[in-house]
C-alpha cells in the first residue's frame, strides 16, 4: 500500500523512464487502471508532463490492461522511425510516424476501454459534474463539442480561483461510462484531445494549461492532449447522476445561441448511435440509456460564440439544479408529512387494539358473542375520541 | 531415437502450454481463486488475446467462491461475458434469417464449428465468441442456395476475379457471403476438404449421417442427456449462468439456443464426424492462429461425445480410417490430450499408438504447434512463433493444393495482378 494516494509527480523523470522500459508504469484512470510500458524517449516526457497528477495504482490492485507504445521493430527505431500500439494479442492501428506518439498513444488507450470494457454502457460523448450532477455533450466528430467541453473543464478552474461561480468537473472528453446498475456516470479522466484550430483557441483562452506536444499529420490533422484539472484527477473515482444531453453543433452562420428541445425518443436514436457498445450490451444498454434520458434535459444547441453558448449552459444548468433543490426540498417535506401521518396512523391502531382489547375483556366479562361489534360501538364512545384528539396533539407537536 | 536434449526442449514447450495462466486451470477452475493479482493480468489478457475469455467467465461463473476473486477481474469476465452473449445472439439471429431463405432447398441444411456448438447448446462452448457462421450444403444445391442468399441481399464477399476463381473451382466453399446491414458474413460450404486438398474427400457420407438439430435436443433425451458433461443440454443454459447474483451471472435471461432459431430445419453432423471435421479444420485446413481455441473445441467435442455413446472411440478411428484423415484425427485428439489432459478410453488410446506418425515427424510437429499455440505474454508474440505459424501455414497450404497450384497462388496472393481467366459459374470463361 506504500504507492497509495503517490501521484506520478512524486516520482523523478528517471524513475518514470525505468519503470517505462522494464515491468511498466501502473497509473489509475478513472475505473481502470493501465500498465503501460515504452522505450520512447517521447512517450516517458509526455507522460511526466500531461499525466502528473494522475495516481499511482496501490501496489495491491491489478492492472486491467497492459499496453505497450513503441517502435515496431530496431529497424524503425532509426530509419524512418514508427511507433505502433500493441495489447494482449493485437495491433489496433497500423504503424503511424513516431513524432505522432502521443497521439497513438492516446488513441490506444481510448481503442482499449470501447473495445473490452463491456462491463459499463460506453457513449462516445464528453461530460462534465457540478454539484454530483453531469451533463452530456454528444455530437458527430466536427460538431466542436471537444472544444466546448475543454472551454467548459477549464473555464471552470479559473472562475474557480476568482470565487466566481462553482467550476465544472471534467469526467471525461471522448468516452462516457455508464454504470448499469446505478445509472450513474463514472469519470475516466483521462487527458482532453484537442484538434486544429481548437488547440491554439483553448491555449490562448486559459494560461497556463498542462499541454503535451503537438502531433501533426494524423488522420485527425494536428492533434496535443491536455492535462484535466487536478480537481478533475483528483475526483476522478466520484460518480455523477446525469441530468443534462446536450447535441452542441458549431455553426459559424447561426447569429446567436438556439436551443431546441430533442424529444427523449429522438435522443434515445441519437445517442444510441453514439454509443460504443449498444448492441452488444443488447437489453441491458436499452434499459440503463432509457434510464439516463428519462432523468435529463435534451436540447441540441446550435452556436458560432463560445461565451455565449458556454453562460447559457451554465445558466440552464444552475436554474435546472435550483429547480431540483427545490423539488428534493418539497419531497422531503411530503416525506416528513407522510412520516407524521404513519406515526398518527399507528397510533390510532394502537388505540383500536386497545379499545379491541377493553372491549374484549368487557366482552369476557360479558360473555358476550360479538367482541367485533362491540370493538366498534367501543370506538364511537365519547371518552375514546377524547383520548384519540389528545394523542394526536402529542404527535403533531 | 530421441537425445536427453531433445526430450527435455519438448516437454518444456508442452509445458509452456500446459502450465500457461491461461490453460493449467482449465479443468481445475477452483484453482483460479488463490491466482494472486499478477496472475490474474496474465490470465485475462492470454484470455483475451485466445479469444477464450467469454468461456472461462462461463466456467468460473459456477463456482461457489466465485465472489473470492478480484473485483476488477470479475469486472472483466463480466465484460466478456456480455461479448460472447452478443455474439451468440448475433449468430442465432442469423441462423434464424438464413434457414428462412433457404427454406425452399430441399437439401439438409448443416451448422458447422461454433454455429454448431452454440446452437446444440454444448455446456463447453458457452461464452465462445464465433466470428462468422458456417454451414454446408451438398454441392449439387450449392448456386441454388448462393443465388438465394444472393437474392435476399447478400453480397460476395470477394470482388477480385481471382478470388471468386480460387474459390468456385478449388475450394470446398464458395466466395464468403457478406451481408451489408449486419456487417456479418456467412461461410457456405460443401465439403469439409479442398477439392484440390491431397487428402480430398467425398463428403456423401458424411451428409448422410448428418442428425437433426432438433432430434438432439427437444426430445432426444437419449443422446443429449446420457453421461456426466451432459449438462450442457439446453435447459442448464439458462440456470448456470445466473446462479449467483453477481457480474457474469447476472444474465439470467439466456435462452436456449434452439428456442431462438428453427431447430427443424438445420442439421449438425453425428459425434464423429464432429470430431473429424474439427481436427480436419484445426490440423489439416486451418492456419492455426488463435488455436488454443480449437485445442478447447476438440477437448469439449471430444469429452462430450466420449459420453453419449460406449463405442465412440472405434468410432470415431473407424471414421477417420475410412475417409483417410486418420494423420489429422492422431495430432487433434494426441494435442488436446497433451494440452488438456482429454481422457482417452484405452481402446482409443490403442487405435492412437497404431496410427501415429514417424518419430521425426511427430518431433517436429510437436515443436511447431506448441510453440504456436503458446499464449502470449500480454503482447503479440515473438518472432519463433511468427515462424512456426508461417510453417503450419505453409503445410496446411500443401495439403490443400498441390505445388503446382499454390505457387501459382502464393505469387497472385503476393503480387495481386490477374492475367488468368476468370471462370465463370458454368465453367465459361468470362471476359
Amino acid at each position: 500500500m506504500s504507492t497509495d494516494n503517490r501521484t506520478l509527480g512524486t516520482l523523478s523523470n528517471s524513475e518514470i523512464a525505468r519503470q517505462l522500459s522494464t515491468s511498466g508504469l501502473r497509473l489509475q484512470m478513472g475505473p481502470f487502471v493501465f500498465c503501460i510500458v515504452s522505450s520512447m524517449p517521447d512517450i516517458c516526457s509526455a507522460i511526466g508532463t500531461v499525466y502528473r497528477n494522475y495516481p499511482l495504482a496501490p501496489s495491491d490492485r491489478m492492472a486491467d490492461f497492459h499496453v505497450q507504445v513503441d517502435f515496431p521493430s530496431l529497424a524503425r527505431r532509426w530509419y524512418h522511425p514508427q511507433v505502433v500500439f500493441r495489447i494482449d494479442d493485437s495491433i489496433p492501428y497500423k504503424p503511424y510516424p513516431a513524432q505522432a506518439a502521443v497521439a497513438m498513444m492516446e488513441w490506444g488507450l481510448n481503442w482499449t476501454v470501447f473495445s473490452n470494457a463491456h462491463q459499463y454502457l460506453l457513449i462516445h460523448a464528453a461530460s462534465l459534474e457540478k454539484q454530483g450532477k453531469s451533463v452530456i455533450l454528444a455530437g458527430e466528430p466536427g460538431s466542436g463539442k471537444s472544444t466546448l467541453c475543454a472551454a467548459m473543464a477549464f473555464q471552470g478552474a479559473e472562475k474557480h480561483k476568482s470565487r466566481e461561480a462553482v467550476p465544472w468537473r471534467l469526467m471525461t472528453d471522448e468516452i462516457t461510462i455508464v454504470d448499469k446498475s446505478s445509472g450513474k456516470i463514472l469519470p475516466l479522466a483521462r487527458p482532453i484531445c484537442l484538434k486544429n484550430a481548437a488547440i491554439d483557441i483553448i491555449e490562448q483562452r486559459f494560461g497556463n494549461l498542462v499541454v503535451g506536444p503537438r502531433c501533426y499529420n494524423t488522420a485527425k490533422g494536428t492533434v496535443a492532449h491536455i492535462s484535466p484539472s487536478d480537481e478533475s484527477i483528483r475526483l476522478m473515482n466520484q460518480p455523477a447522476i446525469p441530468r443534462m444531453i446536450l447535441f452542441p453543433k458549431y455553426d459559424a452562420s447561426a447569429t446567436e445561441t438556439q436551443w431546441c428541445e430533442r424529444s427523449k425518443a429522438e435522443t434515445m436514436i441519437l445517442l444510441g448511435r453514439q454509443s460504443f457498445n449498444y448492441s452488444t450490451l443488447g437489453t441491458a444498454a436499452f434499459e440503463a440509456m432509457g434510464k439516463i434520458i428519462e432523468n435529463s434535459l435534451t436540447y441540441e444547441i446550435r452556436y458560432s460564440n463560445l461565451d455565449e453558448i458556454l453562460l447559457q449552459i451554465d445558466a440552464m444548468f444552475d436554474d435546472m439544479c435550483a429547480s431540483d433543490r427545490l423539488h428534493e426540498n418539497m419531497a422531503e417535506a411530503v416525506a416528513q408529512k407522510a412520516a407524521v401521518v404513519d406515526t398518527v396512523t399507528e397510533d390510532v391502531e394502537n388505540v383500536t387494539e386497545d379499545v379491541g382489547n377493553v372491549t374484549e375483556d368487557v366482552g369476557n366479562d360479558n360473555q358476550s358473542n360479538e367482541p367485533l361489534f362491540a370493538c366498534r360501538s367501543g370506538l364511537d364512545s365519547p371518552q375514546m375520541a377524547e383520548r384519540d384528539d389528545l394523542c394526536l396533539m402529542e404527535t403533531v407537536q | 531415437m530421441v537425445t536427453q536434449n531433445q526430450a527435455t526442449s519438448r516437454t518444456s514447450s508442452r509445458n509452456a502450454v500446459r502450465n500457461s495462466v491461461l490453460l493449467r486451470d482449465w479443468n481445475t477452475p477452483e484453482n483460479v481463486c488463490s491466482y494472486c493479482s499478477a496472475d490474474w493480468e496474465l490470465f485475462l489478457s492470454q484470455a483475451r488475446a485466445c479469444r477464450l475469455a467469454g468461456q472461462w467467465a462461463y466456467k468460473l461463473a459456477q463456482l461457489e467462491n466465485f465472489d473470492k476473486i478480484p473485483e476488477p477481474a470479475q469486472q472483466a469476465l463480466d465484460a466478456a461475458w456480455t461479448a460472447a452473449e452478443h455474439h451468440r445472439r448475433t449468430l442465432l439471429w442469423q441462423i434464424h434469417q438464413v434457414s428462412d431463405v433457404l427454406q425452399p432447398l430441399t437439401c439438409p441444411k448443416i451448422l458447422l464449428k461454433g454455429a454448431a456448438y452454440i446452437a446444440m447448446d454444448l455446456e463447453f462452448a458457452q461464452g465462445r465468441l464465433v466470428s462468422d457462421m458456417d454451414m454446408l450444403v451438398p454441392k449439387a444445391f450449392i448456386v441454388d442456395a448462393e443465388r438465394k442468399m444472393l437474392d435476399a441481399g447478400w453480397v460476395s464477399g470477394k470482388y477480385e476475379p481471382y478470388d471468386q476463381r480460387y474459390y468456385r473451382q478449388w475450394m470446398h466453399e464458395i466466395p464468403p457471403l457478406f451481408n451489408p446491414r449486419r456487417c456479418t458474413t456467412l461461410d457456405m460450404h460443401h465439403n469439409i476438404l479442398p477439392e484440390t486438398s491431397r487428402r480430398s474427400i467425398t463428403v456423401e457420407p458424411i451428409i448422410a449421417a448428418a442428425l437433426p438439430l432438433r432430434d438432439k435436443y427437444t426430445d432426444g433425451s437419449s443422446v443429449s442427456t446420457g453421461g456426466s458433461v451432459s449438462t450442457g443440454s439446453s435447459v442448464s443454459t439458462g440456470g448456470s449462468v445466473s446462479k449467483k447474483g453477481k457480474s457474469a451471472q447476472k444474465n439470467n435471461g439466456v435462452i436456449a439456443s434452439t428456442d431462438l432459431i428453427n431447430p427443424s430445419r438445420w442439421c449438425v453432423f453425428q459425434d464423429v464426424d464432429m470430431v473429424i471435421h474439427a481436427a480436419v479444420h484445426l490440423f489439416q485446413e486451418g492456419e492455426i492462429s488463435g488455436s488454443v481455441r480449437d485445442i478447447i473445441d476438440l477437448d469439449g467435442l471430444i469429452r462430450y461425445h466420449s459420453q453419449q455413446t460406449p463405442d465412440f472411440w472405434d468410432r470415431l478411428f473407424d471414421r477417420a480410417r475410412q475417409f483417410k484423415l486418420d494423420r489429422p484425427l492422431y495430432y487433434a485428439v494426441y494435442f488436446s490430450h497433451e494440452i488438456l489432459d482429454t481422457p482417452i478410453a484405452d481402446t482409443g488410446m490403442k487405435a492412437l499408438r497404431s496410427i501415429r506418425p514417424n518419430v521425426l515427424t511427430r518431433q517436429i510437429m510437436d515443436r511447431l504447434v506448441l510453440s504456436v499455440l503458446t499464449p502470449p505474454q500480454f503482447r503479440p508474440s515473438r518472432w519463433t512463433v511468427s515462424f512456426g505459424r508461417l510453417v503450419l501455414y505453409a503445410r496446411s497450404h500443401y495439403g490443400r493444393m498441390p505445388l503446382n497450384l499454390l505457387i501459382p497462388h502464393l505469387w497472385h496472393k503476393t503480387f495481386p495482378k490477374d492475367p488468368l481467366p476468370v471462370i465463370d459459374n458454368d465453367g465459361q470463361a468470362m471476359n
